[in-house]
C-alpha cells in the first residue's frame, strides 16, 4: 500500500508539473521549495481533495494537538476548509507533510494509524523545521487551539474539554460570585474606587 | 462627485468624537458625524461567540516592533467592545515628564481641571462602583491574594446598568446593558439633530482658501467654510464624496486620525512633525499562575468579563495599576502559549501538557495584568498606503518590563501559586523574541502640547496652524494613565467640546440639557 501511494505521488507530481507548463528542471528544484510546493500543489491531488482519508489524518492531527477532544466532533477540522483561514490553502500539502514525514519514521503513509505518542513526534519534527513549512504546523497547530478551546464555528457547544460553555447560560448569582465577599476585600485607599 | 456641507463635521463616532458630536449639535450646530466601520443597533448587532469572523469584522490590529495596538472600526468605537472599566486617570498621570523634565501635559490640564468633565461623562455613561455582591470570583480571589500580603484593593467602577454577568462584555452585550455610546452620546445627538453616516471612510483633508485668515472665535454662522475632507464610501459603491465643513473635529482614535493626518501631509504642509510620534501603551504586563489547594476558585467564564477589583498599591512606587483579567479562551490562545513553569515535558504548549493546563484554566488558573505610566515611544508612520508601527526598546523600557513582571510573580509565588509561562505570540502563533506590548490603550498619536514643537493640538484639541481643526480622541492624550483610557478620552473630549462651544456659540443653546446632564 505505502509503495502504491508513493508512485501515485510521482505520476501525479509529474501530470500537474506538466499542466503548469514548467520546465523540468524549474519543478525538480521547486520540489524543495515549500512556498513553490504549495503554490504549484506539488503533492499528491488526493490531498487537496475533501476525502475521507484527508479528514482522518486532519483528524488524527487535531487530537494530537488536543488529546482528548471528541474525535467525531462535526466541526473538528473545519478550520482547515475555512477558506477565512490561510490554512485553508495549505490543507494539501499539510496533511501530504504529515504522511511523508510518518513514511520517513515509520516507513508507512498512514500518519492516522499511529499513535498518539508517534504522531506528537511527527508534529514536533514539522514545528521544528524552519521557513513555510515550520510556519504551516505553526499555524495549524494555533488555529487548531483556537477553534477546540473557543468553540468558534457553535457558540452553543463551546468546548466541554475546558468547560467552557460558548456562550451565557442564566444562572444564579451563586454560580458568579461567592457570598460574603467582604471577607475576600482587603483594606481601601480610594473612596469611590479612582485613584486619587 | 457630491459635496456635503454642515458646520461642524465629526470624523468618527467613538469616545472621543461623540462627546463634541452631541455638546455642539446641542449648541445648535449642524452636524454631520461619519464613522468608517459599520452600523451596529445595540440590541440585535451583538452576538456571544468566540468567531474570529464575528469579531474582525469590528475590531482591528496594528502590530508593529515591540508593540501591537487593537482598536474597533464601528459605530460607537472602542464603547460597544470594551470592558466598561471606567476610572479618572490618577494625579500623577498627569504630572508625568520628558527626559529633560518638561511636563508632556499642556500647562493648564491635570486631573483637577478634567474632574468636572468626568463627572459629566460618569452622569452620562451612569459609572459607578461595582457592588460588593456582583465581585466575580476570579476577582474575589485576586483580593485574597492582595489582601494575604497586606496589599489594599478596590471595587472598579464601570459604566454599566443592570448587568447579568454574562461574560461577554468583550463580543458586545447583547443585552443592552453596557453603557457604551450607542445608547447614551449618538442617539442623544441625533435626537439634537446631528447625522451619523456609517461606512463612510475619510480619506484626505484639504483646506478651502487660507483658513489662517479666518475667524478664530465668533458665531457658527458668520464662519466660512474651511476644511474639505474626501471620503469614500465602504457599502460596497466605493463612491467618493466631499465633505466641507467650517469646524472639523477629528475623532477616529489614535491609529485612524493619526493616519488621516499623515495622509493629508501634502496638503496640510504646516501640520507639526509630531503626528504619529509619541504612542503611549500604558505598558501592560501580563502574568499567570495556578492557585494553590488553599484557595476557592476562581472563575475565568462566569460574571463580566474584567474581575471587578483593581490596585492602587503600587500607584505611588512604581506608576502602576495592579489587576485581574478574565480572558476567554480565544483571548488566552489566540494571544499567549501557555505551558506551567518547570514542566519539563516537550511539547509543552501543546498536546497533553498543554491540555492538562487548560483542564484548570477556567477555575484554577489567575491572570494579573499591571498598567504603567510607561513612556510615550511608539510611533506611527504611513508607508505608501501602509502603516507602520514601532517602539524602540529602549534599557528604562526593558526594565520596566522585567521588574513589572517580577513584581506580579511575586505576588503569585508569596501566595504559593505555581507560575505559568505565558509566550506571547503573533498573528501567526509565532512567538514574539523580544517583550512585546499588546494594548488597546494606545493613545497620543496627535497629542497636545503647548508648543508645535512638542504636540499636535493646544490645549484646547485644536490642531497647530489649522483653526477650526481639532483632534479630540485618544490621539490627543499625551501620556499612559496607568488605568483604562477610555473615560478620560471622553472626559477631554467633553473638556474640547466645551471650549469649542464657548467660542463658537451663536446665542443660547438651541437644544435643552436632559434633566441628569443639569444635576
Amino acid at each position: 500500500m505505502p509503495h502504491q501511494v508513493r508512485s501515485d505521488t510521482r505520476q501525479t507530481m509529474s501530470r500537474r508539473a506538466a499542466l503548469k507548463g514548467l520546465a523540468v528542471l524549474a519543478a525538480s528544484c521547486s520540489v524543495a521549495c515549500t512556498p513553490l510546493r504549495i503554490a504549484m500543489r506539488l503533492y499528491p491531488e488526493e490531498f487537496d481533495e475533501q476525502s475521507e482519508r484527508v479528514d482522518r489524518i486532519l483528524r488524527a492531527f487535531v487530537e494530537t494537538v488536543v488529546p482528548g477532544v471528541r474525535i467525531d466532533e462535526p466541526d473538528l477540522v473545519r478550520p482547515f476548509y475555512d477558506s477565512y483561514y490561510p490554512l485553508a490553502k495549505c490543507r494539501g500539502f499539510f496533511a501530504s507533510d504529515l504522511c511523508n514525514r510518518t513514511m520517513r519514521h515509520y516507513s508507512s503513509f498512514d500518519f492516522e494509524r499511529l499513535s498518539i505518542q508517534q504522531r506528537t513526534k511527527i508534529v514536533a519534527e514539522g514545528l521544528a523545521e524552519g521557513g513555510t513549512t515550520g510556519r504551516v504546523y505553526t499555524g495549524a497547530v494555533f488555529l487548531t487551539q483556537i477553534a477546540v478551546y473557543a468553540g468558534i464555528y457553535d457558540p452553543d457547544r463551546g468546548c466541554p474539554l475546558i468547560d467552557f460553555d460558548g456562550r451565557y447560560r442564566p444562572q444564579d448569582r451563586k454560580a458568579m460570585a461567592y457570598p460574603n465577599p467582604e471577607r475576600f476585600l482587603p483594606h481601601s485607599i480610594s473612596g469611590d474606587g479612582n485613584p486619587a | 462627485m457630491q459635496t456635503v456641507t454642515s458646520d461642524v463635521l465629526v470624523v468618527g463616532s467613538g469616545f472621543g468624537a461623540a462627546a463634541p458630536a452631541l455638546r455642539l449639535a446641542q449648541t445648535g450646530f449642524r452636524v454631520v458625524i461619519i464613522e468608517k466601520g459599520p452600523h451596529l443597533d445595540p440590541y440585535t448587532s451583538f452576538r456571544q461567540t468566540q468567531d474570529p469572523k464575528y469579531l474582525l469584522t469590528y475590531l482591528r490590529s496594528l502590530a508593529g516592533e515591540n508593540l501591537s495596538l487593537t482598536y474597533a472600526e464601528a459605530l460607537g468605537g472602542g464603547s460597544g467592545f470594551y470592558e466598561m472599566v471606567s476610572l479618572r486617570a490618577p494625579s500623577k498621570a498627569f504630572d508625568q515628564v520628558d527626559d529633560a523634565g518638561r511636563r508632556l501635559w499642556p500647562s493648564s490640564v491635570d486631573r483637577r481641571a478634567l474632574d468636572p468633565h468626568y463627572d459629566m461623562a460618569d452622569r452620562m455613561l451612569h459609572v459607578e462602583q461595582i457592588d460588593p455582591q456582583l465581585v466575580p470570583k476570579s476577582g474575589l480571589v485576586f483580593s485574597l491574594l492582595m489582601k494575604n500580603l497586606g496589599y489594599s484593593c478596590e471595587r472598579a467602577r464601570y459604566a454599566v446598568r443592570g448587568c447579568l454577568g454574562s461574560g461577554f462584555c468583550v463580543t458586545g452585550c447583547i443585552y443592552g446593558a453596557k453603557q457604551s455610546l450607542l445608547l447614551n452620546y449618538l442617539p442623544q445627538a441625533v435626537k439634537a439633530g446631528a447625522t451619523v453616516q456609517s461606512d463612510v471612510e475619510a480619506i484626505s483633508i484639504d483646506t478651502v482658501g487660507d483658513v489662517r485668515n479666518t475667524p478664530a472665535a465668533g458665531p457658527v454662522n458668520r464662519l466660512p467654510y474651511r476644511y474639505d475632507v474626501v471620503c469614500r464610501r465602504r457599502d460596497g459603491s466605493r463612491e467618493m464624496v466631499r465633505h466641507r465643513a467650517k469646524l472639523l473635529i477629528l475623532g477616529g482614535g489614535t491609529v485612524g486620525t493619526a493616519r488621516l493626518l499623515l495622509d493629508s501631509r501634502r496638503a496640510l504642509s504646516r501640520l507639526s512633525d509630531q503626528v504619529g510620534r509619541n504612542i503611549a501603551f500604558n505598558g501592560s504586563v501580563k502574568v499567570a499562575g495556578l492557585l494553590p489547594s488553599s484557595f476557592p476558585d476562581g472563575d475565568m467564564f462566569a460574571g463580566r468579563s474584567h474581575p471587578g477589583m483593581v490596585s492602587y498599591e503600587f500607584l505611588e512606587s512604581h506608576g502602576l495599576m495592579v489587576t485581574a483579567a478574565k480572558p476567554l479562551p480565544l483571548q488566552a490562545v489566540a494571544s499567549a502559549r501557555l505551558r506551567l513553569d518547570g514542566d519539563d515535558r516537550t511539547p509543552a504548549y501543546w498536546g497533553g501538557p498543554h491540555v492538562e493546563l487548560m483542564k484548570q484554566y477556567r477555575r484554577r488558573m489567575i491572570v494579573l495584568a499591571a498598567f504603567g505610566m510607561t513612556p510615550p515611544l511608539g510611533v506611527m508612520s504611513a508607508v505608501s498606503r501602509r502603516l507602520d508601527l514601532r517602539l524602540e526598546l529602549t534599557d528604562g523600557l526593558r526594565h520596566y518590563y522585567e521588574e513589572t513582571k517580577r513584581l506580579l510573580h511575586s505576588i503569585l509565588t508569596r501566595n504559593g501559586c505555581r507560575l505559568v509561562t505565558a509566550e506571547f505570540v503573533n498573528r501567526e502563533g509565532a512567538p514574539y523574541s523580544d517583550p512585546h506590548f499588546s494594548t488597546a490603550h494606545q493613545v497620543g498619536s496627535c497629542r497636545m502640547a503647548d508648543t508645535p514643537s512638542r504636540g499636535v493640538v493646544d490645549a484646547g484639541g485644536e490642531v497647530f496652524g489649522y483653526p477650526g481643526m481639532y483632534v479630540s480622541d485618544g490621539a490627543a492624550i499625551p501620556t499612559s494613565l496607568a488605568v483604562n483610557t477610555s473615560l478620560t478620552i471622553l472626559a477631554n473630549a467633553e473638556r474640547i467640546a466645551a471650549g469649542i462651544t464657548r467660542r463658537y456659540r451663536r446665542g443660547r443653546p438651541t437644544i435643552a440639557l436632559a434633566a441628569h446632564e443639569r444635576s
